[in-house]
């Protein structure tokens, strides 16, 4: 099969693909140390998937805006790159903001109109993700070390 | 350049243009960005394109959403009739106590961009920045072919306006010749 190595981009040939094909190519993989994309698809298949390490806390966050940078470079450093996992996301733009026409026709800002719309947070997520065969050591080690971490991280000013 | 390296830059930024009583809503501080980059070889990452009101970066937009979730900035309307209006947020210090070279190093950018756009309204701004992006594609043009092609672009800007802009702009290069890349 062609699509081994490069997904179809013609739409009859990829609508082919179906889950049957993926879980056998996935089972292949994980059984398979010299296929390509094989632990992935061994932690998939066999349910070892990287556990929650940290995740953004407020408090934290009021000490270091960059705590989870912090923890995934500490960790990264301690266990190797290749057993930590890192997810981030920062929402993109705010649909809080527009213009309202009052019922007397004057048109105001809605964060000045609505104190609901003025305290809806921007969504911002931090992931740390650790491999599981080492979950336990790595989750008491931040135990001991997370005040430390957060607090004396300093990004290097270029 | 390093995420928190570019808040820095842009806190300073916003508190110089506030020091020359600008709004600082949205627009202002992306014309204000646009001028600092390109004018003044500011290292920023972001890219410009033209947009409804002139250069526009939506990485900087989302820059500016991701630095309220850290608290770095913050939103507040002051005037209801108006948009919001960006201020520097709690942890402010944080990021100005860890790169105090880096805002050393683009202070003078910072005041020279703030100087010159501060005081100017969204409407000018636009025309402004506008005015400097033709420059910047068009270089060969003369003044009159310059204003045209603003018309072009924008055509519910006055020919007078976009003039003027353009003879601004020539000026505003002229003095920005200190800043060398």
């Amino acid at each position: 099969m062609l699509w081994r190595e490069q997904l179809p981009t013609k739409p009859e040939e990829f609508l082919n693909i179906t889950d049957s094909e993926v879980m056998v190519l996935l089972r292949e993989a994980a059984n398979d140390s010299s296929k390509l994309g094989h632990d992935p698809a061994r932690r998939i298949m066999k349910r070892k998937h990287y556990k929650r390490l940290y995740e953004r806390n407020p408090n934290d966050i009021e000490k270091n805006p960059e705590a989870a940078l912090a923890i995934l470079e500490a960790a990264r450093e301690k266990f190797g790159e290749e057993y930590i996992k890192y997810d981030s996301y920062r929402q993109k733009s705010s649909g809080t903001e527009f213009p309202v026409r009052s019922r007397d026709e004057r048109v105001f800002s809605s964060v000045a109109q609505s104190d609901v719309l003025k305290k809806v947070p921007v969504v911002a997520i931090d992931y740390v993700f650790v491999a599981p065969e080492i979950c336990k050591e790595a989750i008491n080690w931040l135990e001991e070390n997370r005040e430390t971490i957060i607090s004396q991280y300093e990004p290097e000013e270029e | 350049m390093k995420r928190l390296q570019r808040a820095a830059i842009i806190v300073s930024l916003i508190e110089a243009l506030r020091d020359n009583d600008s709004w600082c809503g949205e627009t202002n501080i992306q014309k204000a960005t646009y001028f600092l980059k390109e004018l003044t070889h500011v290292p920023l990452e972001y890219e410009f394109i033209l947009y409804k009101h002139g250069p526009y970066s939506f990485e900087l937009k989302e820059e500016l959403t991701a630095l309220r979730a850290d608290t770095i900035l913050e939103l507040k309307s002051p005037n209801p009739s108006y948009g919001p209006s960006f201020f520097p947020g709690k942890m402010r210090d944080y990021v100005m106590d860890r790169f105090p070279k880096t805002v050393k190093r683009f202070s003078s950018n910072i005041d020279f961009v703030a100087s010159h756009l501060g005081k100017k309204d969204v409407n000018e701004l636009e025309c402004l920045s506008t005015a400097l992006y033709v420059l910047r594609e068009s270089p060969k043009c003369d003044k009159k072919q310059r204003a045209k092609k603003i018309i072009e672009i924008k055509p519910h800007i006055d020919y007078s306006d976009c003039c003027e802009a353009v003879e601004e702009v020539d000026q505003i290069v002229r003095e920005a010749d200190q800043f060398t890349r």
